[in-house]
């Protein structure tokens, strides 16, 4: 790689560093494992480069970032089945694709904020919110960052606002005092 | 937590060692997969000893293109396969002059998967002489009108020169077909050893082949007899017979055996690209059909004996090959 190209690289990833890590926070739910997944997120983007084809790059490194994290997951998930495993690795705790159950969210008392209670959502519903709504990601962005086609982004989307909508009411919020979309 | 400058620098360093560790960890891990597959590869290759078939068979091609070499018993052969499967061998290859062997080259092989770009090459110490091996066919195979031979006169006035301490190697052709019983009769009132005899194997009549000479005189490739090779327990044992008068039948019936194992056991490319073995079918067709027939001879003894061919009528077209100091014994 010759300099140029390392110092764009650089610039790029120092212009993504904080919404990445904010992003993985969202979805992991630890400031430790955010950090590790964003430096894996470019380790990743840059071991890849070689496969990017003149995509969105916003789009295209959160896409990086999500694999990253779901990689994390599964790697967790088998780590269960070693013996002394929890001897062996982090003991980070880490957010569940799928969400926390939703009971929880109904029983916690200190689900006050609109991003915590997106916790107990299932990671696909929780990455298009943030995009969308974090990130003022266009539909055509979040169709690069999460592999979908146009009509699942809406479908995904709407599906996802219902949810949290859902959730929110059975807390007991009024729409005006959140402001939800 | 709050974002800061040095939480970015931090996962930006993060990243960078992360990335150079990966990097280094997918060279070492390279390099010890090709380390393994060569080990792999070797060892199987050692095992298995195909080197020692490729080694019987370049030098039983050796035998009958290349007149007058042959690998010194017991010479160190080097044999490796490289990660892509080619084989390389290497072995020297000597000529007999007077008693002794002298170290004329190296024979480089290298047997790839695909035969046809196999090489068989032979690397010679010193530049080679291209009149040293010439033979002339005694008659034209297709008109049967009598031929003559490219005479050199300035082989035997060197040979009158040289002091007669001195041994030599000597290449000439006959002015008749003889069979190899008949030339070695012919050679025996000589004190001299016969290495190798042109053979005719049906060129010109049963197959085409490259030619030269002039408009009296015609010389094809030259494909020789010589003492035979035999191997056993898969080419572990190989052996080889001199060109003794009561090895003659032996050796025959060695090279018909080994022409036909390779006609029957190996593709044409191998015989052709690899060891240099042109129309060897039509050749042993030929040799099986019409029996024996050289037209000439490679002798070495000393010089002064050499020189005695001069006055035999029957012999045509000598070319003085290698000299070298008196080693000579009397059998």
């Amino acid at each position: 790689m010759d300099d140029g190209r390392r110092n764009d690289l650089d610039n790029l990833y120092r212009k993504y560093t904080k919404p990445l890590y904010y992003f993985l926070l969202k979805l992991s739910g630890s400031h430790q494992l955010a950090e590790d997944l964003t430096q894996e997120t470019f380790v990743r983007a840059t071991i890849s480069l070689s496969f990017y084809q003149n995509e969105d790059v916003r789009a295209w490194l959160f896409k990086v970032a999500r694999n990253a994290y779901l990689d994390e997951w599964r790697r967790r998930q088998r780590r269960k089945w070693v013996p002394f495993a929890d001897y062996l690795f982090s003991k980070d705790e880490m957010a569940s694709p799928y969400g926390l159950p939703e009971d929880e969210a109904i029983q916690a008392e200190t689900s006050y904020d609109l991003q915590q209670l997106m916790t107990y959502l299932p990671e696909q519903y929780r990455s298009i919110l943030y995009l969308r709504e974090v990130e003022m990601f266009s539909y055509h962005e979040i169709e690069e960052a999460l592999e979908l086609t146009e009509s699942q982004v809406k479908v995904t989307l709407h599906r996802a606002r219902k949810r949290l909508a859902q959730m929110a009411e059975k807390q007991g919020w009024k729409d005006d005092e959140h402001g939800m979309d | 937590m709050e974002w800061t400058k040095d939480k970015e620098k931090k996962i930006l360093f993060k990243y960078r060692f992360a990335l150079t560790v990966k990097v280094i960890r997918v060279i070492l891990a390279t390099l010890f997969f090709f380390w393994l597959y060569m080990l792999i590869v070797s060892i199987s290759y050692d095992a298995l000893g195909l080197d020692k078939k490729h080694l019987f068979y370049s030098r039983v091609a050796m035998d009958w293109t290349q007149p007058n070499m042959q690998e010194d018993f017991g010479s160190i052969e080097s044999a490796e396969i490289t990660p892509f499967l080619t084989q390389k061998i290497s072995y020297p290859v000597y000529k007999m002059i007077g008693k002794e062997p002298e170290l004329v080259g190296t024979k480089q092989l290298a047997k790839r998967l695909v035969p046809m770009y196999s090489t068989n090459q032979t690397e010679y110490l010193k530049p080679k002489n291209e009149q040293e091996y010439s033979f002339y066919l005694p008659e034209h195979p297709k008109t049967g009108n009598k031929l003559e031979a490219n005479e050199h006169p300035g082989v035997w006035t060197k040979l009158d020169k040289v002091h007669e301490g001195t041994v030599a190697e000597l290449s000439f052709s006959t002015k008749a077909y003889m069979t190899p019983e008949e030339m070695l009769e012919f050679l025996k009132p000589y004190d001299l050893d016969v290495l190798w005899m042109p053979l005719y194997t049906g060129e010109l009549q049963d197959f085409e082949v490259g030619t030269w000479g002039s408009s009296n005189s015609l010389s094809v490739d030259p494909f020789g007899f010589t003492g035979g090779r035999d191997t056993h327990e898969g080419y572990m044992s190989p052996s080889k017979n001199l060109l003794f008068e009561e090895l003659t039948d032996e050796n025959k019936k060695l090279m018909l055996k080994q022409m036909k194992n390779l006609i029957e056991n190996e593709s044409a490319s191998y015989r052709e690209s690899f060891l240099g073995l042109s129309h060897l079918e039509e050749r042993y067709d030929y040799l099986m059909k019409e029996g024996f027939q050289v037209y000439g001879a490679v002798v070495t003894g000393p010089v002064k004996e050499l020189l005695k061919l001069r006055k035999n009528e029957q012999i045509q077209g000598a070319n003085l090959g290698d000299l070298s100091y008196w080693n000579w014994s009397e059998e």
